[in-house]
Formats: structure tokens, sequence, C-alpha cells
């Protein structure tokens, strides 16, 4: 099968639902100005569907992100990119009370089929305002469903189900995860929403990981593999609505979890993950539950502090090798 | 103003009591303090007294177990008559009874709660109906694990090699009952002291060190005295003080730590009628031998009457056990967990010793010690013996 | 730059006849405005009371003093044309047609409400036509219409989009954002600011330190235009004129529309930060429900035994929703969980 990486994949997805249905545009900031936009996610798009289709603005996160929601509220269905998900917080009113209360407050009248796509995640040097994971602030909205994949399988086949979806979804990318390979199959598939998947199967302990800290997961199995334990490796790729059947179904077969997020500890989406696990299958756990996540500071402009702040392969081995004395 | 008797808890992890029988009778002026009624618990009967004044009115009179904290009497005021007991309480009292029943379950929980399992062991143990605590936890700081507790449950089907803490006991066969025999139901003492010496015997690997003691100067200072001394209370009096120069002797060992005891309290293994009760002397190190002497036929014949205070029969750190009297010459006791040792003394016999002028005869007896090897080495219980039987042998300072 | 309305134009000897029109608004056309402006009238008169009998259970804000503007803006839009409102959005939507009993009944909260009872006067809405919604965040309902512009350009249509907001919006970041982003991408979009002069208790003047808002226009690049408020027939042809730009692809307008407020900025508002002279001034000067019915008899479009009739039958049809809206069961528990997502 043909590999493509995380970026090209997203790539085709969009421009293959552009295709599809042409109520589809793209908006945002210097989509034309730089190749690709931004992150070049949109490369060749902008020529392949003009300027009415893609439609670069000034810099308004408000007012683009209301823009999307009226149009979404009109018959079209706008994906709109936030540069980096840092910027989200000045389109906040629009997304939190209006995209995801839109629909609620009318009684069912208005649909709004969006897409905010946004690239979060650090390790380019960005500092504290350009590399942020914001997940936890967007799931715990009622009425937003948010998406965060992790392979270029994942990332094509989420994007076109958010985009065919009928909600606004937050769709968040990870800017060190754009240049990961993986398998994409040419004929057509869509990754539904709402479904978790066991990326490595094992019998000792779940690691329940996201984004950009799944190849991190998959990395620290390796190497608790040399060390004969078996580590089963669950990447949720849909926030909310949560597939915490198949979550809970990977804990009941370990009896130990450990869940791994970039985004800092405290109140993070570990701590939503953990809490629904626990309150399900308390009476199946073996050991205590652990989460390893970014600590809880500004993320550094310093490489090796920037490092230090998110997890790393040895923290997540550490914890398991802790779960795994029991 | 009606005063509530309720039964009392009367040690740590009791959960019931059983009421033996009332003291006074109905209607009868009680004052705060006089002994009211006997509750048998798992460990003695034991007296409780009034804890206030009142005219008696009785609501459990007869023999069975109700939990602690259950309502079984009143002391009234002039005049006043007793609250009705309906069958089911009515929803205050229920609730005050459903709270008290959570104390006392916690309390008894007590025991354990102190046992650290994973929920799914937890789960396992409940489904299974195994106790957690015979069974030993590999986790961190001793917890138990599902792990622990399947290997526990392949042990007593038989299958599986022994693991950690484990024997490897098979369950035994339950004897097939002859015809004109019917099985006597044990009293609640019996059924614990059974259930404590099989759990002692299970978890604490016993050693045993053997010396024999030239009691001669012992028995010459105890003519001395008026009432004379037993030998019983001699020995009390000498392990006391040997104990005292030897702490790492007087301490007990659980769940890979050991708690050395600040008091040396020495509890005596009594036969009653009911079974076998250990009384305890407390402070043991700071009676001298008449007092000890005098402390040890009180024990005595409350053990007969089965009559003791709660403290009386609680926190022993070392136990001596004395058969002499029955002719034993020498035996090998089971330690009274959560002791570390147990002192097996057996009769005073002339033996044959090489004196100055050939074989001499003296009265010596055999001791026996009892060890458990968690707590402590062969070395370290060796040279606590060899000061006991010196203390004995030279017996200056031991009045 | 103040621009007053064209008064209508007649010779001496029609003044036996009603004229043929007044800026192009027949009688059919006028009657049918004075019904919408009575039925706000009406409408937003009738509901304090229902608030402080908590038959409304929540908070409402009327639009009372402001009804000139809705009636006349709207009047030059058509039934598929957008229009995004406030938390004063009564007016706009019963002059856009809204249907006065689902109005009333969403007031009450009840399950026949145009939100079935789940958004209530701040976020009432009817889509069928071309109301988006009242809002409650203040500038928060502008770049929604933004966004319909989009959507008209991407889709080809001559619809136009409408953006009520008051002077309080225009502070906002927001509305800078929106007024640039339609005026550069030269959106079908109308920007309508109803400047009542008070951001709930502070003054205009203490807001900017300009006389008007249009002002602000000539900073994005288009048209800013000041109209009396208060007069429906001058802001339908302030509107009318804008709306043509906009469906012809000319871009943006910003109209002020210079209004008051004559009660509150919410239903039992002590509105202490007005002198009670300036507010009595307004209602006996400025009452555009005067102006209308004025300028329909001078131009003898209609009578006032008919005008009365119309208020009449306003006034009626408020009452039949109240009605309706008492009647009305309320929503069942399971609503708490439905309309989350669309399916």
């Amino acid at each position: 099968m043909r590999e493509l990486t995380v970026l090209q994949a997203i790539n085709e997805g969009i421009r293959e639902e552009m295709e599809r249905d042409e109520r589809v545009f793209l908006i945002g900031e210097d989509l034309w100005g730089l190749p690709g936009g931004p992150h070049g996610v949109y490369k060749g798009l902008p020529e392949q569907f003009g300027s009415t289709r893609v439609i670069q603005t000034p810099i308004s996160e408000s007012a683009l992100m209301g823009a999307t929601v009226g149009a979404a509220a009109t018959g079209m269905r706008p994906i709109v990119e936030i540069m980096h998900m840092d910027f989200m917080t000045i389109a906040m009113d629009q997304i939190v009370n209006h995209a995801a209360k839109l629909r609620y407050m009318t009684g069912g009248q208005a649909t709004l089929p969006l897409v905010m796509r946004t690239p979060a995640g650090s390790g380019q040097g960005n500092a504290a305002q350009h590399s942020q994971s914001l997940e936890a602030w967007l799931v715990h909205v009622p009425g937003l469903k948010v998406v965060m994949p992790s392979t270029p399988y994942d990332a094509k086949g989420l994007m076109k189900s958010a985009i065919r979806d009928n909600n606004p979804v937050m769709y968040i990318e990870h800017k060190v995860a754009y240049n990961r390979k993986g398998p994409v199959p040419e004929e057509e598939y869509l990754v539904p929403l709402g479904k978790a998947d066991v990326k490595r199967e094992g019998t000792d302990v779940t690691i329940i990981a996201t984004a950009y800290m799944v190849y991190m997961a998959l990395q620290a199995a390796d190497e608790l593999a040399r060390d004969g334990i078996s580590a089963e490796v669950v990447d949720p790729r849909t926030l909310n609505p949560l597939d915490i059947d198949t979550l809970i179904a990977s804990v009941r077969k370990t009896r130990r979890f450990v869940v791994v997020h970039e985004a800092n500890k405290t109140c993070g989406i570990g701590a939503e993950i953990l809490s629904q696990i626990v309150e399900t299958a308390f009476t199946d756990l073996d050991a205590p539950p652990r989460r390893v996540c970014g600590e809880d500071v500004p993320i550094p402009y310093n490489r090796s502090l920037e490092a230090r702040q998110i997890p790393s392969v040895e923290r997540i081995a550490g914890a398991v090798l802790e779960l795994c004395r029991y | 103003m009606a005063v509530e008797i309720r039964m009392p808890r009367l040690n740590w992890s009791q959960e019931s009591g059983t009421v033996t029988r009332w003291l006074r009778s109905p209607g009868e002026h009680i004052k705060t303090g006089e002994p009211l009624l006997i509750v048998e618990t798992e460990k003695a009967e034991i007296e409780v007294e009034a804890d206030a004044d009142g005219l008696l009115h009785i609501v459990v009179s007869e023999s069975r177990p109700l939990p602690v904290g259950a309502l079984i009497g009143y002391l009234l005021g002039e005049g006043e008559t007793a609250p009705v007991v309906a069958d089911s309480p009515p929803p205050g009292e229920a609730r005050a009874g459903a709270e008290l029943a959570i104390v006392a379950k916690r309390e008894s929980r007590g025991n354990s709660e102190r046992i650290s399992a994973t929920p799914i062991a937890r789960r396992i143990a409940k489904e299974q109906g195994i106790d957690l605590a015979l069974v030993a936890g590999s986790g961190p700081k001793g917890s138990i694990t599902e792990r622990d507790v399947r290997r526990h449950i392949d042990h007593l089907a038989g299958a599986g090699a022994p693991g950690p803490g484990s024997l490897g006991v098979r369950e035994l066969n339950r004897p097939s009952p002859w015809a004109d025999e019917s099985p006597i139901s044990l009293s609640t003492v019996r059924k614990a002291t059974a259930e404590m010496l099989a759990a002692s015997f299970a978890t604490a690997p016993h050693f045993y060190l053997g010396i024999t003691v030239d009691m001669g100067q012992a028995l010459r200072l105890c003519a001395t005295l008026d009432p004379q001394p037993s030998i019983t209370a001699v020995l009390i009096r000498a392990s006391a003080i040997a104990l005292a120069g030897h702490p790492e002797v007087n301490v007990s060992y659980w769940e890979g730590a050991l708690y050395k005891h600040s008091h040396i309290n020495i509890g005596v293994a009594m036969a009653t009628s009911e079974g076998l009760l250990v009384p305890v002397i407390r402070d043991a190190d700071r009676l001298p031998l008449s007092a000890t002497d005098e402390r040890l036929r009180q024990l005595r014949e409350k053990a007969q009457a089965r009559h003791f205070r709660g403290d009386e029969m609680s926190e022993g750190t070392f136990t001596i056990s004395n058969l002499g009297m029955l002719g034993i010459e020498e035996f090998l006791a089971v330690i009274n967990p959560p002791e570390a040792a147990i002192l097996a003394v057996g009769a005073i016999v002339d033996r044959a010793y090489a004196g100055t002028q050939g074989i001499e005869l003296r009265p010596a007896l055999k001791l026996n010690l009892s060890i458990d090897h968690r707590a402590l080495d062969g070395a370290d219980a060796a040279r606590f013996l060899a000061d006991l039987k010196n203390t004995l042998e030279q017996p200056e300072g031991l009045a | 730059m103040s621009k007053t309305a064209a008064k209508a134009k007649g010779k001496p000897e029609d003044a036996a006849r009603p004229t043929a029109s007044v800026a192009g608004l027949d009688r059919e056309d006028l009657l049918d405005m004075y019904l919408r402006m009575m039925r706000i009238r009406y409408f937003d008169t009738r509901t304090p009371g229902l608030v402080k009998n908590m038959t409304i259970p929540g908070m409402c804000h009327e639009c009372i003093g402001h009804e000139g503007v809705a009636i006349g803006v709207i009047q030059a839009l058509n039934r598929d044309d957008y229009i995004g409102s406030t938390h004063r959005g009564h007016g706009h939507l019963i002059a856009k047609g809204g249907d006065l009993k689902r109005m009333m009944a969403e007031l009450m909260a009840k399950k026949t409400g145009y939100c079935k009872g789940k958004g209530g006067s701040m976020h009432v809405a009817d889509q069928s036509i071309g109301m988006l919604g009242a809002d409650g965040i203040v500038g928060g309902g502008i770049p929604l219409i933004v966004g319909a512009g989009f959507s008209i350009k991407l889709r080809g249509t001559r619809q136009v989009a409408v953006s009520f907001h008051g002077d309080g919006a225009a502070a906002q970041g927001v509305w800078h954002e929106s007024v640039n982003l339609a005026a550069v991408k030269r959106l079908p979009v109308i920007f309508v600011c109803e400047n009542n002069l008070y951001a709930l208790s502070t003054r205009w003047s203490e807001s900017a330190l300009i006389s008007d808002v249009a002002a602000r226009a000539q900073g994005y690049g288009i048209p800013g235009i000041v109209v009396d408020g208060q007069d429906a027939i001058a802001v339908y042809e302030v509107a009318k004129e804008a709306v043509g730009r906009a469906r012809s692809g000319e871009g943006p307008t910003l109209i002020e529309c210079k209004t008051y407020r004559f009660t509150g900025h919410w239903i039992g508002d002590p509105h202490t930060y007005r002198t009670k002279e300036e507010v009595e001034w307004w209602k006996e000067n400025r009452d555009p429900v005067k102006i209308l019915r004025a300028r329909i008899l001078d131009a003898r479009m209609a009578t006032d035994v008919e005008l009365d009739d119309f208020a009449a039958r306003a006034h009626e049809e408020v009452e039949e929703a109240v009605r309706y809206g008492i009647a009305s069961p309320e929503p069942e528990p399971s609503a708490l969980f439905e309309d989350v997502f669309a399916p």
C-alpha cells in the first residue's frame, strides 16, 4: 500500500470532499499568500478551486469563526483554519457561544456543518503562544465534536467524516506529526467519528494515547516488550464523543492503564478518560490508574526544556513499569 | 430520661457480642459503675458496668450474638416507662442502628481494611469466598493482587505449585459422621482460639530453643517469702527482667515490619472449662515478685469465674505456658500472635548435674522457647534464653 | 453627515386624492408596515406584565422606540434575505414576518415556541424567513451575517444579509473585524447600527469620540449613512439604496439609525442613567408609531379609522398569542438532551 504523510493525507481528504460537494469551501489566513497555506495542508487546493472557494482573509479570528458559523447556518459546509490552536482563544465566543449552541438554542432550527481545523502541539521551538494543545477546552463544551487523529490513515478518514458530519467538528492536527508516514489506501474510505482504534495489541497494560503521543506510546511499547511487558496501545481518535466502550474493553483485558497526552496534566483530557474508566471498570483494576502528561507550565522556548515539558518515551515506560509491580 | 444500654465494643476488632447473663434484675436500682451484665466476645467473657444511674429495664435477655451497638436495655428514671421497642425499629432508631452498624463494620473491617488489595483482587476474593487475611500479597507494600488471589485459589484446589506465603495446604476432607455422634459446636472462644492457632502456625515460621534451668536457688528464695510465690510467678518475673534486657524479643512482626513494644505485658495461658484463656499482666517488669504472684492469683480466680475486664485480655507482648503442674517435662507451644515468642515451662524434676563432688541431683526444669523466625534469629533468641536461665539460677534481683 | 428622508411629493390639486406612493411604497405596503409596527409595539408592551408575573420566566429586552428601524430596513428586504439580531430582537423577528404565537410561546418557555422553549427571548429565531437569531452576546451575531454574505456569494444568489446591532456592539473587536472583512470581500451585507445613545448605561459620548458611528465606515472604505431611525420611511429609503448596492455586488454599507429606547435596557431596568426629561421628550416627539401614522395620514393613504382598525387587529393578535402561549405545554424532560447535534 502506498504511504502518505499526515499532511498529504489531510490534503487528499479535503480535496476529495471539495470535489464531491461544492458547498465545501476553505476560509482562513494566508491560504493563498503562503504555498499550500501556512502549514502546507492546502497544497494545490487554491489553484484547483479558485478564490471563490478558497478565501484568504485578514487576521480576524473572531469574525472568521463567526462567518464560518453564519455560512454553515445558511447552507454551506465551510472549513475554517485557525492557524495555531493557541489563536482559537480569539475566536472562543464564536466557538463556544455560537457554533456549539446555535442549534440547541434555536430548538433545532440551525444546522451547522462546519469544520474548524487547527494545528496544535509543541516540539518546534515556537514557545508558549504557538505550541499548545487545548483540546480539553473544546471537549468540555456540549455541542462540539472533537477529533485528534495521529496516523495518516486516520487523518484522511476522519477529515472526510468531519466534513460530511452535519455538526461543528473541531479537527485538531499535530504540527510535529505532519511528516509522519503511514499506509493510506487508494480507494475511498471513511473513519467514523466516535470510534477508537487499537494501534497495538497487548495483554499486560493499556496505554491510551492521543495525537503525537501515540507514536511515543508505540515506541515505549517496543521497549517494554524487551522487558517482557506486553502493552496495548489504544488511540481514542475522537475525543468527543469518546468511544469509552473500546477503552473499557481493553482495560478489562489488561487490568491496568495509563493515559498519555501532550497537553498539561491538570484538567486535561486524561482526567476525563481516567474518571470515565474508573467509574465503570473499578473492580477490573489490578493497579491504580495513571496519567502521563505535559507539565503544568507554559511551554518554554528552549528546546531541551520544551522536550522536558511533554511526556517522553522514558516517562511512559516508567509509568507502565510502576503499574506492573502490581 | 431513659438511658440506652447498647452492646458495647470491648476491643477494637469486635464485631458482635452475646449477652451471657444479666447480673441484676429488672426494676433494680443501678448505680454508675456497678457490674451490670456479662458479655461474651470472641476473646472472653467480659463484665460490663453501668454507665449511668437508673432502674434496669432489660430488652435482650437471651443469649444470641448481636452486633456491637445493638440495644439491649435501658436505665430508666423514676416513673418512666421504657420506650416501645417494635420488631422493626422506628426509622430514626433504624438509622442510628445502621450508623452504628456502619461504624462497627468500619472498625471491624479495620482488620481487613489494613489489608491492601487491588479492586479486582477484592472482587475475586469476595466472589470465591476467600478471606483476604489469609492471602499473601506480592504487590508493592504487600498489596494483594489478582495474581495472588488466583494463586491462593489454585492452592486450595490442590493445583499448581505453592508460591510465597503459602504452605500448599490441601483442604482436608470432612470426617464422615458416625451415626451416634452429633457435632458439638464450639463456643465463640474455642472457635476463635482454633482459628487463631491455625493462622499462627501457618504464617509464623516457628523454631524452638530448649534449655535446662537449675531451680535450686530460686526455690530457696521462694521459701523465704510469705506467701510463697508460685513457680509460674517466678517465671513471669524472670521473663520480664530478661525481656527488659532484650527488647528485640519484645516485638511483633507485621507485613514486613517489626513493631517494638514499649510495654512488657506478659500473658499467662490458663485452662478453663470453656477453653484456653490468656489473661495479661501489664508492665510485668514493674512488678516485684510478690506483686506478680498476687496479680497472678487474681487472674486465676477471674479465669475460673470467667470475669475479665477488657484490658486484662489484650495487648500481650510475650506469653508463658506452664504445664509442669500436670507432670509435663517439656513441650513446644504455639506462638500467640502477634507476639514473637512463647515460653513453654515443664515440671521441676530432680536432674543429674556434674558437681564438685561427682554427680548431684538438683531440681531443674526445662524451658522451651518457640520463636517467630520472621521476628527473631537463633542467636538473639539464644542470648535471651541464656539470660533468662541466669536470672533464675542467680535470683538475687528476682524479688 | 445627516441626510433627511425625502418627503412625499404631490401637487396641491392632489391634496384630495391619496398619493400613489410614498418613497415608492404603496398603500398596501404602508398599511402592512403599520400593522407590523403595531404588532411590535403591542408585543413589547405586553411582555413586561408577563415577565413580572413570571408567565414569562426569563428576561426580555423591549424594543419600544426602535420600531422604525426594524420596519424600515426590513421593508427593503425580500423574504429570503437574511437578518441577524441582538438581545433586543422581538422587533426584528416580527418585522420579518415572525409568528407571534410561536414567539410568545418561546418567551413562555413552552414546547410550541420557536425554539421549543430552549432558547427564550434572547435566542428566538425563524430560519425559514431568514431570521438567523437573536443573540445574547453583544456583537456576537455580526460575523454570522458576514458568513451569510459569504454563503450568498458562493451560491451566486442575489440575497443580501443584514446585521442589526447597537452602539454598544460598535465598540466590540468583532464589529470591526466583521465590517472590515465584509468590506474587503465586498460581501452583500448591510450593517445597521441602531444607535439609541446608550449601551446599557454607558452614553454613546462615553463610548466613542465621534458623534456618528457611521463615520467609522470611511475607515473601512465603505459608505456610511446616518438616518433618523424614528422615521420608518426615511429608514426604508436609505436601506433600499444599501440593499441595491449589496445586490449588485458593490459591497456593504453601514447605516446608522439614530433611535432611542423608551424603556430600560431590560424589563424592570429603572434606567436612572437617563433623565426623565430626555425619555419623555423622545416619547412625545420621536415616537415611530406616531411618525409613521402621521406620514400615512399626510399622504392620505389611509384614514384614522382604518389605522385604528389595524392597530386593534395587531392588539388582538398579540392577545391571541398570549393565550396560545399560556395554553401551550411545557417541553418534556427528554427535551433537555435533544438538538445538541444534528443527525
